[in-house]
């Protein structure tokens, strides 16, 4: 297009870019445009580089600018916050199948809490109510927000539980911590063969046991016929 | 007709005998005096304008071309210049509007007919081979001109999102354009 001797070594030239897109200073402005004038490299450089952003400014603008924003319809005749149909139902079948998995979890939990209850031993008190939901409270606790878990007593700590469940509390004693002085002194007080009273386990007629040991009677027995002779 | 001959034989044609030989070199840079002018105006009726006056202008002084240069040459000299008095005519306009229903006047021609089905056709498959050219460019050149063109961004507000210094965000943009150049010229639309 132009003479390659003009068209290189004008230090203009990256100032088209500039001029194009009309971010030029007022200053640089006038002194590019006095230059331009009377520089035939400027030009070949200002026409180059606005035939290229033409073409990308006509096809920006005729793949692009027909692409109309869509129209947001909103329904303004219905009341705000009500569900369709649709929304109802899947909601519906969401719903139960959250209640499907809480109750299962909750069995689960309940199952896992009596077998723990009977292996412990036969002595301790059925699981009570009070302890099954204790074991399900925190799984509803994660759900209600925080004031709800503050402001009512019914869904305390899983720690505040298990203190106060009065069906775990002696399991829980009893095999997490060490001996204590109370608990060796009852151990002694446990009646054993040697310390029985002799006068509370002499057999009558009609409280008569095979447990009663029958050689101490036998022995009564010789000693009257000792003292008959 | 004069599909065959080159700019300057058809100047000379011109010139000579048949006046409508004109209408060959018109048709071969229309677009690219548009182009210019769009670049240095910023405005599509502007540049319009401009690219109207400035082939009159060179029609009208077909007399004065020397050949010492080429008709390409000469011919984006008329552009500028057209564009230089465009804008100094706006520029003095907006200080003193006065003169708004003259310069109307004045206004005798009107744009080309682009909007014929050859020329939709035409414009379609060049379309296509630009934004192959674009997105041909490598990324950081592409991400410029995408930013600067479509999200319609200043170099300022390019250089704050990129993270850029705003000499480097020019520097891309100038690269960008000057290489899409090169891909559009390899390929005849």
């Amino acid at each position: 297009m132009f003479g390659k001797n003009k068209k290189l070594n004008c230090e203009f030239g990256a100032s088209a870019v500039e001029y194009i897109y009309g971010e030029m200073g007022e200053q640089p402005l006038a002194v590019f445009e006095s230059h331009l004038a009377g520089c035939d490299g400027c030009i070949a450089e200002l026409a180059e580089v606005s035939e290229a952003r033409f073409e990308v400014y006509e096809w920006r603008r005729s793949a692009f600018e027909p692409l109309a924003t869509p129209i947001i319809r909103i329904p303004y005749n219905e009341p705000a916050g009500v569900r369709g149909a649709i929304d109802r139902v899947w909601g519906a079948i969401s719903a139960s199948r959250m209640w499907a998995a809480g109750g299962f979890a909750a069995a689960c939990i309940a199952v896992a809490s009596w077998m723990a209850l009977s292996a412990a031993g036969p002595s301790a008190d059925p699981p009570s109510v009070a302890a099954n939901s204790a074991e399900v409270a925190p799984a509803a606790s994660k759900i209600e927000p925080p004031r709800y878990v503050a402001e009512a007593p019914m869904q305390p700590a899983r720690s505040e539980i298990r203190r106060v469940t009065p069906a775990r509390a002696p399991f829980i004693k009893a095999r997490a911590t060490p001996k204590s002085p109370r608990t060796q002194i009852a151990q002694r007080k446990t009646p054993s063969r040697n310390n029985i009273d002799r006068s509370t386990a002499v057999p009558t007629l009609s409280g008569y046991s095979t447990d009663v040991d029958s050689s101490l009677r036998l022995a009564e027995v010789f000693d009257d016929i000792g003292s008959m002779d | 007709m004069f599909a065959d001959l080159t700019d300057e034989e058809l100047v000379g044609v011109a010139v000579g005998s048949d006046p409508e030989a004109f209408g060959e070199i018109v048709k071969r840079w229309e677009r690219k005096i548009f182009a210019l002018c769009f670049g240095m105006l910023g405005r599509e009726d502007d540049a319009r304008d401009a690219a109207q006056e400035s082939f009159v202008a060179a029609y009208r002084n077909l007399g004065n071309f020397r050949g010492e240069a080429r008709v390409s040459s000469w011919l984006h000299r008329i552009a500028v210049n057209q564009c230089l008095t465009l804008k100094r005519r706006q520029k003095t306009r907006s200080e003193d509007f006065l003169d708004d229903e003259t310069g109307e006047n004045e206004r005798v021609f009107v744009a080309s007919g682009h909007l014929s089905p050859v020329n939709m056709t035409e414009r379609g498959q060049q379309e296509v081979i630009v934004r192959k050219a674009v997105n041909s460019l490598p990324l950081d050149l592409r991400q410029v001109i995408v930013m600067k063109e479509f999200e319609e961004m200043t170099f300022q507000e390019i250089s704050e999102t990129l993270e850029l210094p705003l000499s480097t965000v020019k520097s891309r943009l100038y690269t960008a354009l000057k290489q899409l150049r090169m891909k559009l010229e390899r390929v005849p639309i």
